[in-house]
């Protein structure tokens, strides 16, 4: 009887019966959606992925040899802390506007009801539980080889990624109950030692490289000088007691099967997370309290001032003022114009993601290089970093729109201009980066101006590209982005494969033409530059026919979207 | 009853609410009138425990919010403009949460009562995803009376509804105020307010203008071409917005200026 009222002060049953409700309708939505006849390419695509995972999966369990123990055991606990600080990041550049990212259902509905804070928090809990077990069961099944039991590899990851999420959950707290200028002092304590890191990171790449090294070579350089200063730095004092809480968890995850061994590092493991949870509902109420003195105080010096927010509100607005419309043409100018205004609002977090993919691109300049490998080296450096860092920088198009999907369908504007309008502030702002970056080449005579205007050129069809497949990718099964659950989590593995088969195809694409063109050039007895000429102009051609293509299927996608049966639900 | 004492509610720089106070008794139906941004839904929200209140005090069945907020919700039902529902769950399943929620005895009756009466029957297996408008604006409504509170909290309510719902929902509302519920309903449709309400609250800037019943603001209302005819509750708002009224703070022989801490439970 105690034990139950203990519980139901945890755990409200209309929440654990609410949970219930959305797996079973969340399974039916799965169900009916695979069963409608519009989604059957799209179910079967995702099958194939999944074959696909699956067996890249299993031959990653079965054909490899197991790591280095003591390497792997070094490199748990330290993703763990890096995840941590790429929360941290995220956190303070993109502040939530709830640690617990509350939709507005959530809100109205359980916010609103007699509820505890404590049951409110324990809801949020209970996805982040459930999401995170198909994480670890993932991580415990590829790591098969290397772990001495997979079940206490399982707990070992669970317990990790809880308390990864814990944390996130305090930082968020923290800086939600932070002022604005104490919001500003943590960015700045937090981008000096990383800016520090990049450029210690950046020092040690440049003085291994050498002429030889090649796009791939030096990115895979660049990733092992990185890993290699942050090894160091964490294998340091006072860095290093970073490392120590996730220990804990590595210890239960390779623990031998030994039962006392097995017991304590559980035990120790489990209390450490209830330490933080104890913790983290008790930082909870004193940022509660701090959040409602700075409103307070907020109070007494808008009363003190004597302002009236209504004249403030009308009188900030000049009447006679002049506003411009933006230039519409077909519809693709308002729709560009309000992702850029996006942009702006969010200008810090822009500036971030284009700031950290610029200084990777421009590290090959200052190696010793000659001026082909240099071309090649900045050429397959914007490319990679564009492909794999931009996308999930530049959030301006349709991934953001997903709940104004009915608003924007209704405009009198074209499937294709609506495209046109969102991708172009994406791809406005990828173009911007390759230009900041191929000047930094001119400028530093690490490039010529003609190599960096053949580059450009080449650049702008494949920044369309990049951005149509991620719009395209995304519109095949949208999700809101503060969705969690295993369902993204199974999502992004998809995503994740997709994309890499693509990236491969484009690869082995890549590399036929640069075989096909030079025997062409050659053999139309031209010149040297005949080679390159000819690979420049297919590459730009395949590109933009590429580009072309995602395009069309985006905006196909766009036209056929049905705003009641396509959305994301919950 | 609703007690609402010198609340006040800002938004990083700007007052939303500014020293408002007003009291509801049982049976009991205020207009909460004013402009867009005036403060209303922010007064309801803050009635309702979604967000706090800067300074000041709100009681619901003589539950402080602030010390006992559970209690406080437990007798408050909200119906927001726009409701946001969970989009996966059907019509019963919000119905079958809402009763987990606030623990409803016999909820089955009043279930299959209420989806009748506001014609959801035929929708009851329907997730909420696949409800027009309207039908989203019965089942919140349907979810609020679910377990007969004692704080009926309306934003907006008519919004979306067909015209036997707005039909219903008026009926609905005289009866759970004669069963002796105070109710607020945030409303711009003032001749609904005119036909429903005891009494009412104009509130513009976040500022109080009149608060009082309908007899008495008609009774104030002294616009020189209408002396000696009727004046609408459109007259009388505009001339409240025009400041030709000075704030009254009488309702039905309640004074606002009640101590609170003599009525509240704890």
């Amino acid at each position: 009887m105690m034990r139950s009222a203990g519980l139901k002060r945890l755990f409200h049953p209309a929440t654990a019966q609410l949970h219930a409700f959305q797996i079973r309708a969340r399974l039916r939505s799965l169900l009916e959606r695979v069963q409608t006849p519009r989604r059957r390419g799209l179910v079967l695509l995702s099958l194939l992925l999944g074959c696909v995972w699956l067996g890249q999966a299993v031959a990653g369990i079965f054909l490899r040899e197991p790591a280095d123990p003591g390497a792997i055991r070094f490199w748990i606990p330290a993703a763990m802390v890096v995840y941590c600080l790429y929360h941290l990041v995220k956190i303070l550049t993109r502040t939530p506007e709830t640690p617990f990212e509350w939709t507005s259902a959530e809100t109205e509905l359980l916010l609103g009801a007699p509820l505890t804070r404590l049951q409110i928090i324990t809801w949020r809990l209970r996805s982040i539980f459930t999401a995170a077990v198909a994480k670890a069961a993932c991580f415990a099944l590829v790591m098969s080889p290397d772990v001495p039991s997979v079940p206490l590899a399982l707990v070992g990851m669970l317990g990790g990624l809880l308390m990864i999420d814990l944390l996130r959950l305090v930082l968020g707290m923290a800086v939600n109950a932070m002022t604005d200028r104490e919001r500003w002092l943590c960015r700045i304590g937090l981008v000096t030692p990383l800016v520090g890191l990049v450029a210690w990171a950046m020092y040690c790449c440049l003085a291994t490289m050498n002429v030889n090294n090649s796009p791939a070579q030096f990115s895979v350089t660049l990733m092992v000088q990185t890993s290699k200063v942050l090894t160091g730095l964490l294998a340091v004092e006072p860095f290093s007691w970073l490392l120590q809480p996730f220990r804990l968890f590595s210890s239960v995850i390779f623990a031998d099967g030994s039962f006392g061994q097995m017991i304590g590092s559980s035990v120790l493991a489990i209390s450490l997370l209830g330490f933080t949870l104890v913790g983290m509902l008790n930082f909870d109420r004193i940022c509660q309290h701090r959040m409602q003195r700075m409103e307070a105080d907020s109070w007494s010096r808008l009363d003190a001032r004597s302002v009236d927010s209504g004249q403030t509100r009308l009188n900030s607005k000049a009447s006679g003022a002049i506003v411009k419309a933006p230039w519409r043409f077909r519809g693709v100018g308002p729709i560009a114009w309000r992702q850029l205004l996006g942009a702006w609002h969010y200008r810090n977090a822009v500036r971030f993601a284009l700031l950290v993919p610029t200084l990777l691109c421009c590290l090959p300049m200052f190696a010793d290089a000659n001026k082909e490998t240099m071309m090649m080296n900045v050429g397959g450096s914007l490319v990679f970093y564009t492909f794999l860092l931009l996308p999930s920088g530049l959030i301006l198009d349709y991934r953001r729109d997903i709940d104004r999907m009915a608003v924007l369908k209704s405009l009198p504007i074209s499937p294709w201009a609506l495209t046109i309008g969102q991708l172009a502030t994406p791809v406005t702002l990828a173009s911007l980066f390759q230009i900041m970056v191929l000047t930094v080449g001119v400028l530093t005579d690490s490039i010529t101006a003609f190599q960096a205007t053949i580059a450009f050129v080449v650049l702008i069809p494949f920044n369309v590209l990049n951005f149509a497949l991620e719009n395209y990718l995304f519109m095949l099964s949208p999700y809101r982005r503060n969705e969690e659950g295993v369902m993204v989590f199974v999502r992004t593995i998809l995503t994740f494969t997709a994309k890499g088969i693509m990236f491969a195809i484009a690869f082995a694409i890549t590399i036929t033409w640069v075989i096909l063109s030079l025997q062409w050039g050659n053999a139309l007895g031209l010149g040297s530059w005949a080679g390159p000429a000819l690979f420049a102009v297919g590459i730009w051609l395949l590109v933009g026919a590429a580009a072309w293509v995602f395009a069309t299927l985006l905006t196909r996608r766009i036209a056929s979207f049905d705003v009641s049966i396509d959305s994301p639900v919950g | 009853m609703i007690q609402i004492q010198d609340f006040c509610k800002c938004y990083g720089s700007e007052k939303a609410v500014d020293h408002l106070s007003a009291t509801v008794l049982p049976g009991q139906i205020l207009g909460l009138i004013g402009r867009n941004g005036a403060g209303k839904t922010t007064t309801l929200r803050a009635l309702t425990g979604i967000i706090p209140a800067t300074s000041g005090t709100l009681v619901v069945d003589r539950h402080d919010l602030k010390s006992h907020p559970i209690e406080a919700k437990q007798q408050t039902a909200y119906v927001p403009d726009d409701p946001q529902l969970f989009n996966d769950l059907t019509v019963e399943q919000h119905l079958q949460f809402t009763a987990s929620v606030y623990g409803v005895a016999d909820f089955s009756r009043k279930m299959n009562e209420l989806l009748e009466r506001f014609e959801l029957t035929e929708k009851r297996h329907s997730p909420a995803s696949g409800l027009s408008r309207g039908m989203r604006q019965k089942l919140a409504i349907c979810c609020a009376y679910l377990h007969d509170p004692a704080a009926l909290l309306l934003d907006e309510p008519m919004t979306g509804l067909d015209p036997p719902g707005i039909r219903n929902l008026k009926q609905s509302i005289r009866e759970h105020a004669a069963r002796g519920a105070a109710v607020i309903i945030s409303s711009h449709l003032l001749a609904m307010v005119e036909d429903i309400c005891t009494h009412v609250l104009i509130i513009d800037r976040g500022k109080m203008k009149f608060f009082g019943s309908l007899e008495e603001i008609k009774a104030q209302v002294r616009l020189s071409e209408q002396e000696n005819g009727h004046s609408s509750l459109e007259d009388v708002f505009f001339a409240a917005l025009d400041c030709q009224m000075e704030i009254r703070s009488a309702i039905g022989g309640s004074a606002t200026s009640t101590d609170v801490e003599s009525v509240t439970a704890s």
